[in-house]
């Protein structure tokens, strides 16, 4: 019996076995960070949430931010939504960025990790921002000063 | 014999189907042995990792010098100034130097202290080099320069021995493209003082943003200020932040060097009014590695 135990094929199949263990613990893929920009200029398909009613009726608005993994072919293997002025946003966001591609890498076995930023503007229309795409950042940034300077405009004009 | 050789290889099966569970539980806690075994350096607002005896009550200042160090020397008047203005004040201070041979009458004629004098420590304590000092308030670290330091920088950290003055810095306007390696600490321009009241009614005034991650920033934080992480603030400082309002970045409970990448950031992005608040600061060193 202990004959058979040690069978001649035991220490190779331990080598094996341990080469086995060693390459299953190794990550086979890299992280790749990629910036909000160029994020949007690798996109194939860019998706944008819908305002949510029940946030528009709340008159909830503000940034939200979602970070999410794209695996070698361009599709999202992870998004996570960290920080959404509520939940409803919240869940709008990750459906939509579930729906990104990017185009895909041939060289390499690359996990592209990136941030999408939308921005809920709950105006007149109300209007969700990409800010991951420049001229709609600029447009944005345009909005707010203007808004900021009605403001001021009313502030003064309150004080006269 | 067929029988023999089925019970054989199925021994055998059983034999690789164990090892490979062992060797991958066995292979997991080594690789996060070498990933862990770095130790982290300190940043503000870490507990500070010293040894019981170490703890000179609720208040005090760690001196890490080095009798080998150029810049230590080159400070070393300064560290003497340092340790007079505490003693004043009845502030105690540790000096902790790696020179285990020369330390205690070397370090103590370089300073012209008796004050509690260690050895080593550098790597349990996270000390990236040599000059540092460290400001310790119940147990956390309240501020943290390290290297030579400059005049400005100098006076910031004389002032922070009063607990109610904090030091507001502040960068060059003019940050210009070539200068841009956040290296570039000379670049401080001004410096003010300020106490807790007037510190107060300036927050009113102006957008205090915090740069640290959201898991930082809901742990603690400052309850006026706004948490921008600094990998975000290129896209959303325009959109969140007013650029006629004045800027001052939290710095007192983070990395300096992020403090200061953004500072940068928002000086490219066009926000003149950029204040560090309690900064600390990072000058020349001698790294740990080379003592």
């Amino acid at each position: 019996m202990a004959r058979h135990f040690l069978a001649p094929g035991t220490p190779g199949a331990i080598l094996l076995c341990l080469s086995v263990a060693c390459s299953a613990t190794r990550p086979t893929h890299k992280d790749l960070p990629v910036g909000y920009v160029l994020l949007f200029r690798e996109a194939r398909r860019i998706a944008v949430p819908v305002y949510p009613p029940e946030s528009l009726l709340e008159r909830n608005q503000g940034l939200a931010v979602a970070e999410v993994k794209f695996a070698p072919s361009g599709d999202p293997v992870a998004v996570g939504v960290l920080a959404a002025p509520d939940k409803f946003i919240r869940k709008a966001v990750y459906s939509s960025s579930m729906n990104w591609r990017l185009s895909p890498i041939t060289t390499g076995k690359w996990i592209r990790k990136g941030k999408l930023f939308f921005y809920f503007l709950s105006g007149n229309p109300p209007h969700v921002y990409l800010i991951n795409n420049p001229e709609e950042k600029q447009r944005l940034i345009a909005l707010m000063a203007n808004s900021n300077r009605h403001t001021k405009c009313i502030a003064y004009s309150l004080n006269l | 014999m067929h029988s023999v050789f089925s019970q054989s290889l199925a021994r055998e099966a059983a034999i690789v189907l164990l090892l490979s569970v062992m060797g991958a539980a066995a292979i997991s806690p080594i690789k996060r042995f070498f990933a862990s075994s770095p130790v982290r350096d300190v940043a503000l607002g870490d507990t500070i990792n010293l040894k019981p005896n170490e703890f000179l009550g609720s208040r005090f200042v760690v001196l890490v010098t080095s009798s080998a160090c150029r810049y230590c020397r080159t400070n070393s008047e300064f560290h003497r100034k340092l340790i007079a203005e505490g003693h004043k004040r009845k502030i105690p201070f540790l000096v902790l130097s790696r020179e285990v041979t020369t330390v205690p009458h070397q370090i103590s004629a370089m300073l012209g202290t008796n004050d509690k004098i260690g050895v080593g420590g550098l790597e349990t304590v996270g000390i990236p080099g040599t000059p540092t000092i460290v400001l310790v308030e119940n147990r956390r670290i309240s501020g943290l320069w390290i290297g030579a330091l400059s005049e400005p920088q100098q006076d910031a950290l004389l002032s922070r021995l009063d607990s109610s003055i904090h030091a507001l810095s502040r960068w060059a306007d003019s940050y210009t493209r070539e200068a841009d390696h956040y290296h570039e600490v000379d670049k401080l321009v001004a410096l003010t003082q300020i106490s807790s009241h007037d510190f107060s009614s300036l927050l009113a005034r102006s957008q205090l943003v915090d740069v640290r991650s959201r898991e930082a920033f809901e742990r603690s934080h400052n309850e006026n200020a706004i948490n921008l992480p600094s990998d975000e603030l290129g896209a959303v400082m325009q959109i969140e932040l007013r650029p006629d309002k004045k800027v001052i970045l939290d710095c007192s409970r983070t990395d300096i060097s992020v403090c200061m990448i953004s500072s940068g950031i928002l000086s490219h992005g066009g926000f003149r009014d950029v204040w560090l608040f309690d900064a600390g600061a990072v000058g020349a060193s001698c790294s740990r590695s080379h003592l």
